[in-house]
C-alpha cells in the first residue's frame, strides 16, 4: 500500500441512504464529494451544488456562426474561383447560397454541441482510478457511491473511513491511482 | 383604462376614418383593410391558440388560456369590422372592375368575382364567430371536440383570410406559401396579446411557456416568409418576382429590413437569452413589438402592390388603428368573464365527475 491515496468511496444500498449521506458529508464541511448512482438522484444536484452550466449554449452558437460562414466562404471562393454562368444568375446568388449555408450553420451547431458536450465532461475517457476499486461496477446496476476525494482539507484517511461508516456505507474502499 | 376613455379613442379613431373616407374613400378602406389584417389578427389568433390550449394540457394554460379567453370573446367585433370593407369592396380590389376577370381562367373569374367573394367572406366570419362563441358557451367535457373540429374549420378559413383578403390585392400574384403566411401572422398575433396581457396582470419571473410558444411561431414564420422568397428568386417568374421587387425598393426596402431586422432578428437573438426569457418586462416589450409589427408586415404585403396610395395611407391607418384598438379594449372590458375555469389542473374536473 506504497501508492499514494486518491480518496474513499462508500457503498450504499439505496437512493435516499446515498442522498442523506451526501447532505451529511457536506453538513460536516467536506466539500471534494461526488455520488454515482444508476439513475438521476433527485435533490442530488442541489447537495452538490452543481452549477447550471451555460457553456454549451454559447459553444453551440459558435459552431452555427462557423458553419454559416464558412459555407458562406466556400461558396464564395468556388464562384470566384469558377465562375459558372446559369441563365444570368448573378455570380454571388446570396437566396441560393442561403439554403446550403442554413443547412451547414445547422450542422454546425450540433456538430459543436456534441463535441463540446463530450469535452466538457471529459470524455472519451477510457481510464478513471475509480474503476480500479472492486465494487464500483455496482454503480451502474444497483448501488449507490459517495466518494471523498484526499485532496478537501477535511480529509482524513481513518477518520473520513469511519465517518463514511457512520453514514451507513456497507463497504468503504480506497481508491488508488 | 375605463370603458369611456377607450370608447373615446376609438370614437376619436372612427372619425378620422370618417374624415379619410369623404377625403379619400380609396385610400380610407385600404388603410382600414390593413389594419382589420393587423390587428384582427388578434382575436382570431386567440381564437386558434385558444382551441390548442383546450386541446393540449400542460403549464402554458396558465399564462395563456384567460388572455386568450379574453382575445375570442372579440372575435365578433373582427366580424363588424370587415362591413366597411365589403361594402366598399369595389374602391378596393382591382378585380371588382368591368371585365377585368374576363383574361382569368375559368376558376380564378368565378372565385374572384365580387358576389361569391362578398358571401365568402360572411361564412368566413360567421364560422369564426359560432366556433368562438361555442368554445366559450361549452362546458370542460365539450371543450375538446368543439376545439378538434374548429381547429381543422380555422386552418381553413384562417389561409384563406390572408388569400381572399390580402394576396388578391394583386391577381397576378400567386404564392402556393400565402395561407401560412397567413396563419403564422395570426399566431404571432394570438400569441403576444396572451403574453402581453397575461405578463401585465401577473408579477415575478416569466414562465417559460412565454418564451418556449413565441419562438417557435417566430421560427415557423421567418420558415415561411424565407421559403416563399427563395422559391420565387429561383423559379425567377416575372409576376412572381415583381412582387418582390416592388417590395423591395425605396421605402417599401426600407420597410422590408425594419420588419425582418425587429421582428426576425432582434425578437429571435433576444430570445436566445435566458435573462429575456425570464424577464417579465422584456418579454412583454417583444410580445408589443411582435403586435406593432403585425400592422408593419400586412402594411408591407398589401400596400405596395396597389395603385393609387399615398402619404395619406399612413395618418388613416393610424386612425384605423385608434378606431380598432379603442373599440376592441373597450369591448374586452365589457365581455371580460369574472370566472374561467380553463386554468383548473386535469385532477380538479376528474376528481369532480368521481
Amino acid at each position: 500500500m506504497a501508492d499514494r491515496l486518491l480518496g474513499l468511496i462508500g457503498e450504499f444500498g439505496s437512493e435516499e441512504t446515498l442522498l442523506e449521506a451526501a447532505k451529511q458529508a457536506k453538513a460536516e464541511g467536506f466539500r471534494c464529494i461526488d455520488a454515482f448512482s444508476p439513475f438521476p438522484v433527485e435533490g442530488m444536484a442541489e447537495v452538490l451544488c452543481l452549477e447550471r452550466d451555460h457553456r454549451i449554449g454559447w459553444i453551440t452558437i459558435i459552431g452555427g456562426l462557423v458553419g454559416f460562414f464558412g459555407m458562406l466562404a466556400v461558396q464564395l471562393f468556388v464562384n470566384v474561383d469558377y465562375p459558372v454562368e446559369v441563365g444570368g444568375r448573378p455570380l454571388f446568388a446570396w437566396p441560393a447560397f442561403f439554403v446550403v449555408d442554413f443547412e451547414i450553420m445547422i450542422l454546425g451547431a450540433v456538430t459543436f454541441a456534441v463535441a463540446g458536450m463530450l469535452i466538457i465532461n471529459r470524455l472519451p475517457k477510457l481510464y478513471h482510478p475509480l474503476f480500479g476499486t472492486p465494487r464500483f461496477g455496482l454503480a451502474s446496476a444497483d448501488r449507490f457511491f459517495l466518494y471523498i476525494d484526499a485532496s478537501d482539507p477535511r480529509f482524513d484517511a481513518e477518520r473520513t473511513r469511519g465517518f463514511l461508516g457512520s453514514l451507513g456505507a456497507w463497504t468503504v474502499e480506497a481508491v488508488l491511482p | 383604462m375605463t370603458r369611456d376613455r377607450a370608447l373615446l379613442i376609438g370614437i376619436i379613431g372612427l372619425v378620422g376614418c370618417a374624415a379619410g373616407l369623404v377625403l379619400a374613400p380609396r385610400q380610407a378602406l385600404i388603410a382600414w383593410l390593413v389594419c382589420w389584417l393587423g390587428w384582427g389578427s388578434i382575436p382570431i389568433g386567440a381564437l386558434a391558440l385558444l382551441m390548442l390550449v383546450a386541446l393540449i394540457p400542460g403549464s402554458w394554460r396558465r399564462l395563456y388560456a384567460q388572455p386568450l379567453v379574453l382575445g375570442t370573446t372579440l372575435v365578433p367585433l373582427v366580424a363588424i369590422a370587415m362591413i366597411p370593407l365589403l361594402v366598399g369592396v369595389e374602391l378596393i380590389y382591382p378585380w371588382t372592375a368591368n371585365g377585368a376577370t374576363a383574361g382569368y381562367a375559368a376558376f380564378k373569374a368565378v372565385w374572384l368575382s365580387t358576389g361569391f367573394f362578398v358571401v365568402r367572406t360572411v361564412v368566413y366570419l360567421l364560422a369564426l364567430t359560432l366556433i368562438a362563441w361555442a368554445l366559450l358557451a361549452a362546458s370542460p367535457r365539450m371543450r375538446g371536440p368543439i376545439a378538434a373540429a374548429g381547429v381543422i374549420a380555422y386552418a381553413l378559413i384562417g389561409s384563406l383570410i390572408g388569400i381572399d383578403f390580402a394576396e388578391s390585392t394583386q391577381p397576378e400574384f400567386h404564392s402556393s406559401i400565402y395561407g401560412l403566411l397567413a396563419l403564422t401572422n395570426q399566431w404571432l398575433a394570438g400569441i403576444s396579446f396572451a403574453i402581453l396581457l397575461g405578463l401585465w396582470s401577473s408579477d415575478g419571473k416569466a414562465p417559460l411557456a412565454a418564451a418556449g410558444v413565441l419562438v417557435t411561431a417566430l421560427l415557423m414564420w421567418g420558415y415561411m416568409h424565407a421559403m416563399q422568397y427563395i422559391v420565387i428568386w429561383a423559379g425567377d417568374i416575372p409576376a412572381e418576382a415583381r412582387w418582390y421587387i416592388e417590395r423591395g425598393r425605396d421605402d417599401w426596402g426600407a420597410l422590408a429590413w425594419l420588419l425582418y431586422g425587429l421582428q426576425g432578428l432582434v425578437t429571435f437573438a433576444a430570445l436566445l437569452s435566458p435573462t429575456v426569457r425570464a424577464s417579465r418586462r422584456a418579454m412583454m416589450a417583444l410580445a408589443g413589438l411582435t403586435l406593432v409589427m403585425r400592422v408593419i408586415e400586412n402594411a408591407w404585403l398589401v400596400l405596395p402592390g396597389m395603385a393609387g396610395i399615398g402619404w395619406p395611407v399612413a395618418p388613416l391607418m393610424v386612425a384605423a388603428s385608434l378606431a380598432m384598438l379603442g373599440f376592441g379594449w373597450a369591448g374586452a372590458l365589457a365581455l371580460r368573464r369574472r370566472e374561467e375555469t380553463w386554468n383548473e389542473p386535469e385532477w380538479v374536473g376528474k376528481a369532480r365527475s368521481v
